[in-house]
């Protein structure tokens, strides 16, 4: 059994207050325990189980994100693929993701499919803002889609020049495109927010496009 | 990359534990504006705009001192909590005011620590550092864009720094505020980096977009599952909001949870 700790965490800053005043919802926890297949063996033990309101355990800012992938988009109930990304992300993560389970993990993974299931580690829980979190979960979604990374990364990327895991190209429509056109849909059109949490998702986005694609796109937020 | 499961994969008993944190006390008027402005920069709401300009406003009243408060509070941060940190720069960004220079150029120019993960879906401490940076560069090339000479020559220096994102930042940065500065550009820009001369921004609605999102679903899916409960008030106000089967109620343990 491996056991964590907590690290001191900042709710204002990580958007867990503003999201979390709004998953203290019964009808809505209720409903993404089932949709995203949580098991309480797997969030209970201190991750959150037993106090789904509380801001700072993992199934609470959990939640928050998954709020943040189904109520963002203006007319939030058209979810229908033909629309764009903010839209449709939540209903393509609900449908890939078998189960959503936490860890404690060593400090090296905040997130990863693991076949139809994608595993969170406390990196993901304390050192992401809700919004990073809900792109995070798009870009394990698209993992179980069955689109693995395909290339390096570029030199000088910050993920590691001539490490395996960047996507060939944007077009590739790999994990790291999904989760970057989220954070550029959040940024442009993204509603129930605030700018400062807009402005970030496009300092992320254009991280991403330049560091993530073995080929940069030649365009940016 | 998508990983099958280790036969080394964590079980279920994994356990959390808290503790009480110190909070870094900073007593001074200086620090409570800093609050005040963090939390407006993070309230929706209808008067979430005014109170934004009226804390906005108190932080810029004494502009260098909350500058070097600003720099304080995040050097004091926890390094990886980057949420708050990442908020102490954008609000010296929104400064707007030559006092925020020395800290915006001297957390760019502040060498980014070297890659700690081992796997792309791991933390990437050297991302995050890259992203405050970038934060603090457009917070420079705003002030460049009203004329400010130590900004401008501050985004000058940051080229030099062998990161793609500071580069391509403070390209578009300098561009926004001089656009004829192409070519002293380029003759600063080692070669393989010249690329990011061509890097446009670019409307989202104009990039191309995932052509069919059904094409990615897993085969053999099971038909749409439900979809989420529809909120019936302003997501602002979640009292308001809650399910009246609910009421005042706090919420229990999610029904329904699966024993493995």
């Amino acid at each position: 059994m491996a056991t964590c700790t907590q690290p001191a965490t900042d709710n204002v800053t990580s958007g867990d207050n503003l999201y979390g005043a709004r998953t203290c919802w019964q009808e809505f926890v209720d409903w993404a325990w089932q949709a995203y297949g949580f098991q309480n063996s797997y969030w209970d033990d201190g991750f959150g189980y037993e106090d789904p309101c509380n801001r700072n355990l993992p199934l609470n800012r959990t939640m928050n994100a998954l709020w943040v992938l189904c109520y963002s988009a203006e007319d939030y109930n058209n979810d229908e693929y033909s629309n764009n990304c903010l839209h449709w992300a939540r209903r393509y993560s609900w449908n890939q993701i078998d189960s959503l389970r936490s860890f404690c993990g060593d400090g090296t993974l905040i997130g990863q499919a693991s076949g139809s299931n994608v595993d969170l580690y406390l990196g993901f829980w304390y050192e992401y803002n809700a919004v990073s979190r809900a792109a995070i979960l798009l870009h394990e979604a698209r993992h179980i889609g069955g689109k693995s990374h395909d290339a390096v990364f570029p030199a000088g990327s910050v993920y590691g020049e001539g490490d395996g895991g960047a996507d060939s190209t944007w077009g590739y429509e790999g994990a790291w495109m999904y989760e970057t056109l989220y954070l550029w849909w959040f940024f442009a059109d993204g509603r129930r927010t605030t700018q400062a949490l807009r402005d970030r998702a496009r300092q992320e986005g254009n991280v991403n496009i330049d560091n993530a694609f073995a080929t940069h796109p030649g365009f940016n937020i | 990359m998508a990983k099958q499961k280790s036969s080394d994969s964590p079980g279920t008993d994994d356990a959390l534990g808290s503790r009480p944190h110190a909070v870094a006390a900073e007593p001074g008027r200086f620090a409570r504006r800093i609050d005040r402005y963090l939390a407006a920069l993070y309230l929706t709401g209808d008067d979430a705009g005014e109170l934004h300009d009226q804390a906005l406003a108190e932080l810029t009243r004494e502009p260098e001192e909350t500058g070097i408060a600003l720099a304080r509070a995040e050097g004091a941060c926890n390094r990886r909590d980057y949420p708050k940190r990442w908020a102490l720069v954008y609000a010296a960004t929104r400064l707007d005011h030559e006092a925020a220079v020395p800290y915006l150029r001297q957390l760019v120019l502040r060498p980014i620590p070297p890659r700690d993960r081992r796997d792309s879906h791991g933390l990437s401490a050297a991302r995050e550092e890259t992203i405050l940076r970038t934060t603090a560069i457009d917070g420079l090339g705003r002030l460049a864009s009203r004329g400010n000479k130590r900004a401008l020559d501050a985004l000058f220096e940051c080229l030099d720094i062998a990161s793609i994102s500071i580069r391509r930042a403070s390209i578009q940065a300098i561009l926004s505020a001089k656009p004829d500065y192409r070519k002293r550009i380029l003759e600063r820009l080692p070669a393989n980096f010249r690329y990011l001369l061509d890097v446009k921004r670019t409307e989202v609605s104009k990039v191309p977009q995932v052509k069919d999102p059904r094409k990615h679903l897993r085969e053999h899916r099971p038909a749409d599952k439900a979809a989420p409960p529809r909120f019936n008030a302003e997501p602002d106000k979640p009292k308001k909001s809650r399910s009246p089967k609910v009421g005042k109620k706090k919420p229990r343990s999610p029904k329904g949870g699966k024993k493995r």
